[in-house]
């Protein structure tokens, strides 16, 4: 649960927000009246210094703040005008056009309604894209004001049994159909989406699970079962149960499984970005995906894949792996290696299903490999359940949230006997920076890993790059960016050496492009991360490259 | 948790400053205490260290990275972890703030609803 919480259902979040933009407005039109002038006076040509500053600092915080309250629109205006601003001085004709241009969609956009903050840049997570959702998965109750959930039958004996999942159906989001002991759906009215069957009143829930089942399209249900007393749970999975819940099972139990049934279909909301450079099998993809009802946008040209990324922000990523330039694999690490992707499902397609080649996928990062060719309902099945799981994995982790962090910190500490002595350290850091080289050593330090700095790439060498090599570390963490020799070079000197098959390179990267990082992963290099980076996903990665 | 995790969230902005408590506290559970500037975030940091400190790169007076560099120097706040709160134009700053060691970046402007997570995220809070 999201322990700790204060009571979350009785106020929207939204609404809260609203409000706040109500009483804010007031002070950010009045920014937009300073940029207005600031506009003015440059069209004219008498905006002074002072107030170029004044308006460019308005414009920032107005970039801000209208983005945060959904006005999108508004804060790429102010961004433009703010990137203006700072710009030549006196402004050019051609950008004060652009300006004037801004101003007016500034303030028009900010007119309107507040957008609902689902419009905001960043997208929300899977599990709290429908504010419905949301609640159900984390058992928190409904927030008033929400659409009605989806409609689900209840057959249970006993009308208290009943009554009790139908207050459970409502606190969870539902909207609940009672259909009396083992009853028959109505002819009329909405239909059902799912169905809860108890099984401790005899056969007759086995013979609706079957009913339901037979339908067109038919009605999933989930069986209720009694925790001592028998039933006949094989004949009600040979009917179509879709699932077993004990009967004693919390309300918040029951609806989640239930949205777990419901899932496939509600899975539309979520959105696959498929990279595969063969026309055919980008095709055959996105139409496995589609017939799943999901949404696939597909790109065949791996050099728009970062911003694609960006603009969707999908919720599971395909790559094809014999791309021109890097390939899946590649990509799959570099997505890894940032903090914004790195929890992103990646699933790679292969041309060929040996072991070694699969596992080299693996390696990579991936979540899920699929051989080709492959049938496409296989496919969407692995994608539809890795998003589900996903889903899982989430919720799991916001119900976590009370975990205390050193917890995790004292169990990612290597034991005792992982320290081989054949290597006289763990970690070489190799890092002109001092600040972050001192950053490094502590957080390495604290995790009991010995380490070596080096602040030129020369000197690392001259240990590293011997035959055989004067110091040994199980890894070294490269910096790019070093005086006398960058970290291409010592990473090329010890391949050349052949030191990279004993000792594991994390390149740290910064402004390196992506054809670089390919070329460091080709000569040896075990992973790479870019900066910036947050520690403790550094950490996490050197723990992978020390084979914990 | 018996002790919600405290969190110091220091920008100029009153909007920013209101709807990020409002989620923080709302939907993130935390306890959220705010300033207005730089020195008064320190001020706040000192007196009660937080367990987190949001803060905001570019504000008049004492501007992010210098709050940070002074949040290093004081025993009692050397060991909170900052989040810096960047506009996406600076992303040229990004390399720099991650060298001296925030424990992340959030882009502003940020949406509301994915705050927590993204805090959540970013501290290691979550599994």
């Amino acid at each position: 649960m999201n322990g700790g919480a204060p009571t979350t259902g009785k106020v929207d979040p939204t609404a809260a927000i609203r409000a706040i933009w109500n009483s804010n407005r007031g002070e950010v039109m009045g920014r937009v009246a300073v940029l207005e002038d600031a506009v003015l006076a440059m069209i004219e040509a008498r905006l002074s210094p002072e107030d170029r500053s004044a308006a460019e600092r308005d414009a920032h915080r107005l970039a801000g703040a209208a983005g945060t309250f959904g006005f999108r629109r508004a804060s790429e205006a102010a961004r433009e005008l703010e990137g203006i601003l700072a710009g030549t001085y006196p402004v050019p004709l051609d950008r004060t056009l652009v300006a004037a241009d801004e101003v007016v969609a500034l303030r028009r956009d900010l007119s309107r309604d507040p957008a609902p903050a689902t419009e905001g840049v960043v997208t929300r997570p899977l599990e709290s894209a429908p504010p419905s959702a949301a609640g159900r998965s984390a058992g928190v109750p409904r927030p008033e004001g929400l659409p009605a959930g989806p409609l689900v039958a209840i057959a249970a004996t006993g009308r208290q049994r009943r009554e009790q999942l139908a207050a459970a159906a409502i606190h969870c989001g539902f909207q609940s159909l009672g259909i009396g002991a083992h009853g028959w759906l109505p002819q009329e009215g909405p239909r059902p989406e799912a169905a809860l069957i108890d099984l401790s009143g005899g056969d007759g829930g086995v013979a609706l699970i079957a009913r339901l089942a037979a339908l067109d399209p038919p009605i999933p249900s989930l069986a209720l079962t009694p925790p001592h007393a028998p039933c006949d749970r094989v004949s009600a999975a040979r009917a179509g149960a879709r699932g077993f819940l004990s009967i004693e099972a919390s309300p918040e139990e029951l609806f989640s499984a239930v949205q777990d049934l419901l899932t496939p279909t509600k899975a539309l909301a979520c959105t696959v970005l498929v990279l595969d450079h063969v026309t055919a099998s980008l095709s055959s993809v996105r139409a496995a995906l589609q017939n799943a009802g999901l949404r696939a946008v597909g790109l065949e040209d791996p050099a728009q894949f970062w911003e694609l990324l960006e603009q969707t922000q999908p919720d599971l990523v395909i790559l094809g792996t014999s791309l021109p330039g890097a390939g899946g694999a590649e990509l799959c690490r570099v997505l890894r290696s940032d903090a914004q992707w790195a929890g992103l499902p990646v699933l790679l397609l292969s041309a060929y299903d040996d072991a070694p080649a699969v596992a080299a996928l693996f390696d990579a990062g991936a979540d899920d490999v699929v051989a080709m060719p492959f049938a496409g309902t296989y496919l969407a099945g692995r994608v539809l359940n890795r998003l589900k799981r996903t889903r899982v994995l989430r919720a799991n982790a916001l119900a976590d949230r009370t975990r205390d962090a050193q917890a995790v910190d004292q169990a990612a500490r290597p034991s005792g006997g992982l320290v081989a002595a054949d290597f006289d350290v763990d970690v070489v850091i190799v890092e002109d920076d001092p600040l972050l080289a001192e950053l490094l050593g502590h957080a390495l330090t604290t995790r009991g890993y010995r380490f070596r700095l080096f602040t030129d790439g020369q000197a690392a060498a001259a240990e590293l790059a011997g035959s055989p090599a004067a110091l040994r570390s199980r890894v070294v963490l490269l910096d790019v960016d070093l005086p006398a020799l960058n970290g291409f070079g010592v990473l090329r000197q010890m391949a050349m050496a052949e030191n990279l098959a004993a000792t594991r390179v994390i390149m740290l990267t910064a402004h390196s492009s992506e054809t670089e990082i390919v070329s460091a992963i080709e000569l040896g290099a075990f992973d790479h991360v870019a900066k910036p980076f947050s520690v403790p996903v550094l950490m996490q990665r050197v723990r992978r490259a020390l084979g914990d | 948790m018996d002790n919600p995790r405290r969190i110091l969230l220091v920008d100029d902005d009153e909007g920013i400053r209101e709807v990020a408590r409002t989620v923080l506290e709302m939907v993130g559970g935390y306890d959220v205490e705010t300033a207005a500037s730089g020195l008064e975030g320190l001020e706040k940091a000192r007196t009660s260290p937080p367990d987190a400190i949001v803060l905001d790169v570019m504000m008049p007076g004492l501007d992010g990275p210098a709050t940070f560099v002074l949040l290093q120097e004081q025993p009692a706040t050397r060991g909170v972890p900052v989040i810096f709160l960047t506009a996406k134009t600076q992303a040229a700053d990004r390399s720099r703030f991650a060298s001296i060691g925030v424990a992340g970046m959030l882009s502003k402007p940020f949406d509301p609803m994915a705050l927590c997570d993204q805090i959540a995220g970013i501290l290691g809070w979550q599994s």
